[in-house]
């Protein structure tokens, strides 16, 4: 049988491979977890217009720019979205007053007489700053308030076997894991390809979230069932035993996830793909967490390991990282 | 045994017959005496209810704008530019404090608006501006401050009542428009985007010649249309005679056309109706629309200088307002005052009709602090009825009529947020996700086929079963279908797929071991129920405690997502631990038993041959 309880030391590492990049990417300039640094904001979290837009024919983004330049709006961001579809994101656009144009339609008119925009093919949104605001509070608020309950729940739904709170806090961990790899991939595309995050982003991480702990619980749930079979044995066996006993199942799950998840992301409309991409995202590394971090830190706990690795400072938290990876 | 799952098999056909019924059945009535009635007519695939982002429309919302106001007018030319430098630039009290949430409003040449966040009464932002702007721009011949504070429920419930008058006026079909949290108003319009227009044929005169060529309507509408000038729509074909075309905006002459050519070629108009786009209605809706009659005094001939004296005659002293040319041909709206207004009115025009009056005095009409029109009275009005004019086109006419009738709004709105979907880009995005739920759910059978054999074609009944039972649920309670449920409704068919993967991993064990399939299937089953239960109730309550924070999030998109997936988490367990069960239990009996490698085609390689050559068990017995 395969030792994957020993090497867990490499998979703390993979993950941190992805994870501090990201974070990097995050801190980095100019600000701390301001969502307008490292994740670059959509106009749900900073306030905006954005229109997703069509044209007749070939256009390339210069064109636009120009136009737009033309118009008065050299803040807009424009971007292809695949085909003749462009995104354009510009500051928020001001309404008519009186007989006049709203700026919207302004753009519109422009767009349609100069480079064959289709104008019965517009998706607009705009959100202003108080809007924005609030929904990045609620929802950290809602996943906090989640956290709890599910923390609270595993510990009743394990209290058959000993120190069952230990499983609430693993797959509250593994969550977090899951949510920090989100995060940190958007952010890096948010620097590589200038992808935004929208509200969808924050409903996505609402679902991963409910999705990631599904998954930790049913490998969870073997460990519970071998560990109370036989109480007696260690626990770092068991745990080995009923990762490879739920391997099969984890697998095909995420494979069927991911396949209706990509045929969305392939033949859907643009307009939800930052969702989907979170949930796909979420979707391998919550199958991933839960077969190689969940269950990682229930050993790394029983045995003290995770004490002793903050207990002794950096310098020899990093060489206890390197004897994980040793053995 | 038998029996027992006989029973099951039954209700379980039953379950499916009424979910089948209720999808299959595109509008449901249902009336039952000492029940709600039961309406369903979503103008989606099976009646669902489709959300803005399927069926296009637009979704606004709308905040008290509360704050407080300072009128200035300057004596001397101040642009807005000059205006909004010095405001910026201007730092008060000990701690340097600036403005916050500040808007500069032009109202006339020199008089601005400033608004900012509701001020205390001895802010020195409040008390000193005064001052200041006087400092940086000379004489300041008005200053007044106002404070609009937080609105009341009682408020609120009358601006939601002006609203709704003003959209219904406005003519959009199915609009939502609803509260929200303590200073907000959501409204939702369907289709609001682009044009629809209605066309409603007459009864064809039974004495008339008949036309040489029959009309196929089907053919000739859409013919008559594009002929007319009509782009990318399409048609509705409510029935023989009614219509309903969707289309990108359609101007005056277009639809002078389209009326002409139906005439001619099609038959006579019964109806011809055009709503038009979200822009229209936003102008009508957000505006506070306050209406005011004022009596203006000039200084000087051209009157540029006048005082104006209040009379307390607003928009709530008119009974009617309407939309309409005047002799000119000019776009007009025509009041009249209810019997109060016409008193105040009348004696107005009495005191400012006089020949001396004229040189110096005018009837000011206000819309929101901003000049409409200052005619000169030359008539003593008694009845009460006057125009209101001032460079109007048709559509500013319509919309002022509407906003006068509905009243003005008790507190006014500022447009926070706003998503419009063409209609025509959302029935793409319906056909798209419907084309790729059925390419991904079609992928899967085949993985569960190849993977699982004959329990994979259970898991696809039960796939298709689950698919049936939710779509059911959605349209009957009802939910409005988006594409975020879209999306969480997707996933949710591979987190169903999960509990029949739990499963028929543990049949599998249990084969391997040595078991019967039919005591592995009962084995298996309850191996796995933990893991069920277990997870999909962690995921339940992350549904529920979003459905909690939900309304606050997204205006209703994370309620959606939570309820969706809730929806489907709880079906998916009733239909893997219910229906994948009872499958199983029958392809067992109906022979399939014995021919263990038709389920776990790994036993054959793996361990126990003994499996297969256990006799095939007669389940039950």
């Amino acid at each position: 049988m395969l030792d994957i309880v020993g090497k867990r030391g490499w998979y703390f590492l993979f993950s941190a491979l992805i994870i501090v990049p990201g974070l990097v990417s995050m801190i980095m300039s100019p600000g701390w977890i301001t969502l307008d640094s490292g994740l670059k904001a959509g106009i749900d979290f900073s306030s905006g217009s954005v229109m997703n837009v069509s044209f007749r024919q070939p256009v390339e983004e210069d064109h636009i720019r120009e136009r737009m330049d033309e118009l008065g709006h050299s803040e807009a961001l424009i971007q292809r979205i695949g085909g003749t579809n462009f995104f354009i994101r510009t500051g928020v656009l001001e309404e008519a007053i009186g007989d006049g144009l709203s700026e919207r339609e302004v753009i519109e008119r422009d767009l349609e007489k100069f480079l064959g925009m289709e104008r019965d093919r517009v998706e607009f949104d705009t959100v202003s700053p108080i809007v924005a605001q609030e929904t990045v509070k609620t929802a950290f608020y809602a996943l906090a308030a989640a956290s709890v309950f599910i923390l609270f729940f595993v510990w009743y739904a394990f209290r058959s076997v000993p120190k069952a709170h230990r499983y609430g806090v693993s797959a509250l961990l593994a969550l977090a894991h899951d949510l920090l790899i989100i995060l940190g991939i958007f952010s890096i595309l948010g620097r590589a390809i200038n992808l935004e995050v929208n509200s969808m982003f924050i409903v996505g991480l609402l679902i991963v979230a409910g999705y990631s702990v599904n998954d930790t619980i049913v490998v969870f749930d073997r460990i519970r069932e071998n560990v109370s079979r036989h109480p007696d044995r260690d626990l770092a066996g068991m745990v080995n035993l009923s990762i490879m006993e739920s391997m099969g199942r984890s697998l095909n799950t995420s494979i069927t996830t991911l396949v209706v998840l990509l045929a969305m992301l392939f033949i859907g409309g643009t307009s939800i793909r930052e969702l989907l991409l979170v949930l796909a995202i979420g979707a391998v590394a919550g199958t991933y967490s839960s077969i190689f971090i969940a269950s990682q830190y229930l050993v790394m706990w029983d045995r003290g390991e995770i004490g002793r690795f903050f207990r002794r400072g950096p310098a020899t938290a990093a060489s206890s990282l390197l004897h994980l990876i040793g053995r | 045994m038998r029996s027992r799952s006989i029973r099951l098999s039954i209700t379980i056909l039953l379950i499916l017959g009424i979910a089948i019924a209720a999808l299959g059945f595109k509008d449901i009535d249902i009336d039952v005496p000492g029940f709600p009635r039961i309406e369903r007519d979503g103008t989606g695939p099976f009646g669902l209810k489709l959300g803005l982002d399927l069926r296009g429309g637009g979704h606004l919302v709308y905040q008290a704008d509360t704050g407080t106001r300072f009128d200035v007018t300057f004596a001397d030319d101040v642009t807005i530019n000059d205006l909004v430098t010095t405001l910026q630039g201007l730092r008060f009290g000990d701690d340097d404090s600036e403005f916050e949430g500040l808007q500069v409003v032009p109202l006339a040449l020199n008089r601005y608006q400033i608004r900012t966040d509701i001020l205390e009464d001895d802010d020195p932002r409040g008390t000193g501006l005064n001052d200041a702007l006087a400092e940086a721009h000379g004489d300041i011949t008005l200053f007044q401050t106002s404070v609009i504070p937080e609105p009341t429920l009682d408020q609120m419930q009358g601006v939601l009542e002006n609203i709704t008058g003003r959209v219904n006026r406005f003519g959009t079909e199915e609009p939502i428009i609803q509260i929200f949290g303590d200073d907000r108003i959501i409204v939702q319009l369907p289709g609001a985007s682009g044009s629809v227009t209605n066309i409603g044929l007459a009864e064809p005169d039974p004495e008339a010649p008949a036309p040489e060529v029959p009309v196929d309507i089907f053919t000739d509408l859409p013919r008559v249309l594009a002929e007319a000038g009509y782009e990318e729509f399409n048609i509705e074909f409510n029935d023989a005679m009614n219509f309903t075309v969707r289309s990108n905006t359609v101007n005056i002459e277009t639809q002078g056309r389209a009326i002409t050519e139906i005439v001619t070629q099609i038959g006579q108009l019964n109806r011809f109706e055009v709503t038009s786009g979200i822009d229209d209605a936003k102008a009508l809706i957000g505006q506070t629309a306050r209406l005011e009659f004022k009596e203006r005094t000039c200084e000087n001939e051209s009157c540029t200088t006048f005082t104006d004296a209040d009379l307390g005659l607003t928009g709530d002293d008119l009974s009617r307002a309407e939309a309409a040319t005047n002799h000119l041909g000019v776009w007009v709206v025509n009041v009249q005052f209810n019997s109060r207004g016409s008193d105040i009115f009348s004696d107005l025009t009495r005191r400012i009709s006089t020949t001396e009056a004229q040189a110096t005095k005018r009837i000011a009409i206000l819309m929101d602090d901003r000049v409409l029109i200052a005619p000169t009275s030359l008539a003593w009005i008694r009845d009460g009825r006057t125009q209101i004019s001032g460079n109007f086109n048709r559509d500013r006419a319509r919309e002022l009529a509407i906003q006068i009738e509905a009243g003005s709004l008790d507190v006014p709105l500022r447009l926070i947020q706003e998503s419009d979907v063409d209609a025509l880009l959302g029935s793409e995005s319906l056909k798209n996700s419907l084309i790729a739920g059925l390419v991904g759910l079609g992928l899967v059978f085949v993985f569960m086929i190849i993977y699982y054999r004959m329990a994979g074609v259970v898991a696809a009944f039960a796939l298709v079963f689950y698919a049936i039972i939710v779509l059911a649920i959605f349209k009957m309670i009802p939910i409005t279908l988006e594409l975020a449920h879209i999306g969480g409704f997707i996933l949710s068919i591979g987190m169903a797929v999960d509990a029949n993967i739990l499963i028929f991993e543990r049949m599998k064990e249990e084969v391997r071991i040595g078991r019967t399939l039919a005591s592995s299937m009962e084995v298996g089953f309850s191996r796995a129920w933990p893991a069920i239960r277990d997870s999909n109730i962690s995921t339940m309550i992350t549904c529920v405690v979003l459905l909690w924070f939900g309304d606050r999030l997204g205006g209703g998109l994370v309620t959606g997502v939570a309820i969706s997936l809730f929806i489907g988490v709880a079906v998916s367990m009733f239909t893997a631990v219910v229906v994948s069960r009872n499958l199983l239990q029958l392809t067992a009996w109906i022979g399939l038993g014995g021919r263990i490698e038709l389920f776990t085609p790994e036993s054959l390689n793996r361990t126990s041959r003994e499996a297969i050559q256990t006799p095939a068990p007669r389940g039950g017995r």
